[in-house]
């Protein structure tokens, strides 16, 4: 959870000008800071209240885009989750090669990865046929109920 | 001690177990329902994995999906709260085959103690008393004869239940008659497990119970009562330590039997012993719960004793550090349950989304709860909000402390039971100590007469 919290701190870091970020939330803080050659800010910027009101809607807009992909072959992908918690093996055994890589075609019923709960294999298989798109976990990482494990790019 | 533990429950007691392990510093893994992604539990424990949907048999309830989580976060041990599988003998025993250590009994015990007959059985072998009544029946034919022995009322109970679930007064042959197959159908159903057995029906009993801690080395101690009759349907509603019908010769009986039942037993953990007592004192089993219970707080609050930290201490194999003598009961505490139902409206729950609330504060005053402002009341869950406990040097000051805590506690957006309780603390028998199991049912039906009349 909190790891995702951070990554998105640096997102919103990252596209914009502010040079800090402190985040309270709970009894938790984060703090983060941009390193200190990136910082050029005008003084006469700081004191312009209207400017970074500006800032802000700019910043808005950068978010605005992410949401939209910006090329039309990453629409429609379908996620492919996690049934249960448990740890993810991209392979039926450490010396195996991977079930699938990304650019392969799946079809209907093909195992594409291991979710081991209480030492029983469960072979996830896919639910539609088409290419893997991406593949977003590594092998043997814990993985949670419903946790995104692969994006599909469905054939028809 | 252990490094890591998984709390296998949700809302104020995965919230209370955070806290004793946070203190004895202990990292926390919750697990939690996609229905409880904002839940509270979620953002306090050290870690949190999603197992499964909002349904509680999708999650909290599911051993496997529990199970995993623990291993993915490498816990040590697992505290199952209470509800949930708290008193679920193959969960303790999966959790062990697992080599996690379970934060409650091993599973023969749960197994003895969960099935009614078996723990009369253990009860009386112990000396407690038990109400007069049968072992597990086997027709009606039998029924109407240990009903002619002992006398009507009785009431017919499922073997394996609990929480208010199968259990029916009968008052006649012909009720006998009918009821029989109705109570065996509904143990089957509640419990997969048809069996009923049936005792006398005491009419006008309080219902008093007895704190236990056990340690592996076998020393047992007591931490006094609490009185826990103002309930409605076998759910409880306020609960209060010490009872005032308690005398001190009663105490001694009620808390012996209590230790001699527990040594019997080898019991280990915090447990509890409920007993009916009725108008001339006279004490009888009802069941023994194998968990902490929702109000272990108003124990705490006298005996100034982490139950919790306790309860995880002795189960990390630890022997206890407090004596039966130095354990000092100082004034007296009382805790009102806040549910999101509406009381007035046959409890009806009420899992709205709360707009605004503000819980009482200062001396006396303690809080469990895992409501914030904004946070929506799941549909999958009991609606038990949090719980408003007040200590006090005597019970006629923690009244008064309660009233004006309950004036200071606000909740807007679903319907609670906060106004039934502050009329509750304005009523002159309650006050006065003067009440039994029936008091509210009764109290109920008179705010519904008053209502009729005046519309």
């Amino acid at each position: 959870m909190w790891k995702d919290k951070i990554k998105e701190i640096i997102y919103m870091l990252e596209n914009s000008d502010v040079n800090e970020i402190e985040v309270r939330f709970w009894f938790k803080k984060i703090k983060v800071t941009k390193k200190p050659s990136t910082l050029n800010v005008d003084s006469s910027q700081l004191s312009s209240e209207k400017l970074n009101v500006q800032n802000l809607n700019q910043e808005e807009s950068v978010n605005k885009n992410i949401d939209v992909p910006k090329d039309d072959s990453l629409k429609n992908l379908i996620e492919i989750k996690s049934p249960m918690p448990g740890t993810f093996y991209s392979a039926p055994d450490p010396d195996s090669a991977s079930f699938v890589n990304i650019g392969d075609n799946v079809n209907i019923g093909d195992t594409i990865c291991i979710v081991e709960a209480m030492k029983i294999m469960n072979e996830i298989q896919a639910e539609e046929s088409g290419t893997i798109a991406e593949i977003l976990v590594d092998n043997s990482n814990p993985v949670e109920f419903d946790q995104v494990l692969f994006k599909l790019k469905p054939s028809n | 001690m252990f490094k890591k533990i998984l709390i296998a429950n949700r809302g104020e007691i995965a919230i209370r177990i955070i806290r004793a392990c946070n203190e004895m510093n202990i990292k926390t893994v919750a697990v939690y329902s996609k229905a409880d992604k904002n839940s509270l539990h979620v953002k306090f424990a050290d870690e949190a994995i999603c197992i499964g949907e909002g349904p509680a048999v999708d999650s909290y309830l599911n051993i496997p999906r529990i199970i995993a989580a623990g291993e993915i976060t490498n816990a040590d041990a697992i505290h199952p709260g209470y509800g949930f599988l708290a008193e679920n003998a193959n969960f303790s025993k999966i959790c062990k085959e697992n080599g996690f250590t379970f934060i409650g009994p091993d599973a023969e015990i749960i197994d003895l103690m969960g099935d009614k007959v078996n723990a009369r059985n253990a009860a009386k072998k112990a000396g407690v008393p038990i109400i007069p009544g049968s072992n597990t029946l086997s027709s009606v034919k039998e029924l109407l004869e240990v009903a002619e022995k002992i006398g009507y009322p009785v009431m017919l109970k499922a073997v394996a239940g609990g929480g208010g679930k199968g259990m029916r007064v009968i008052r006649n042959v012909d009720e006998a008659e009918k009821g029989f197959n109705i109570i065996q159908n509904e143990a089957g159903m509640a419990f997969n497990n048809s069996e009923i057995y049936v005792e006398k029906f005491v009419e006008n009993g309080r219902h008093i119970e007895v704190q236990i801690l056990s340690d592996k080395f076998g020393n047992h101690l007591h931490l006094g009562e609490r009185e826990c009759s103002i309930q409605r349907s076998n759910q409880k509603l306020i609960e209060e330590s010490p009872s005032l019908f308690v005398d001190d010769s009663l105490r001694d009986e009620l808390t012996s039997k209590s230790l001699q039942l527990a040594k019997n037993v080898n019991y280990v953990g915090a447990g509890t012993i409920e007993y009916l007592v009725d108008d001339e004192k006279n004490f009888y089993f009802i069941e023994m719960n194998t968990r902490i219970q929702v109000e272990h707080t108003v124990t705490e609050m006298v005996c100034m004793i982490d139950l919790v930290k306790e309860q995880i201490r002795t189960y990390a194999g630890e022997e206890l550090t407090i004596n039966q003598e130095n354990i000092d009961m100082n004034g007296h505490a009382i805790e009102c349950r806040i549910n999101a139902e509406d009381p007035f409206n046959d409890f009806i729950p009420s899992p709205k989304k709360i707009e605004s609330l503000n819980f009482a504060g200062g001396i006396g005053v303690r809080i469990d709860s895992f409501i914030y402002a904004g946070y929506q009341i799941p549909t999958n869950y009991d609606s038990m909000l949090g719980k408003l406990i007040i200590h006090s040097s005597s019970r006629e000051k923690a009244l008064i402390r309660m009233r004006r805590a309950l004036q200071e506690t606000f909740i807007e957006g679903p319907k609670t039971t906060l106004p039934l309780l502050e009329l509750i603390f304005e009523n002159k028998d309650f006050k006065n100590g003067n009440f039994d199991i029936n008091f509210l049912g009764k109290f109920l039906k008179k705010i519904k007469e008053k209502d009729n009349e005046s519309s």
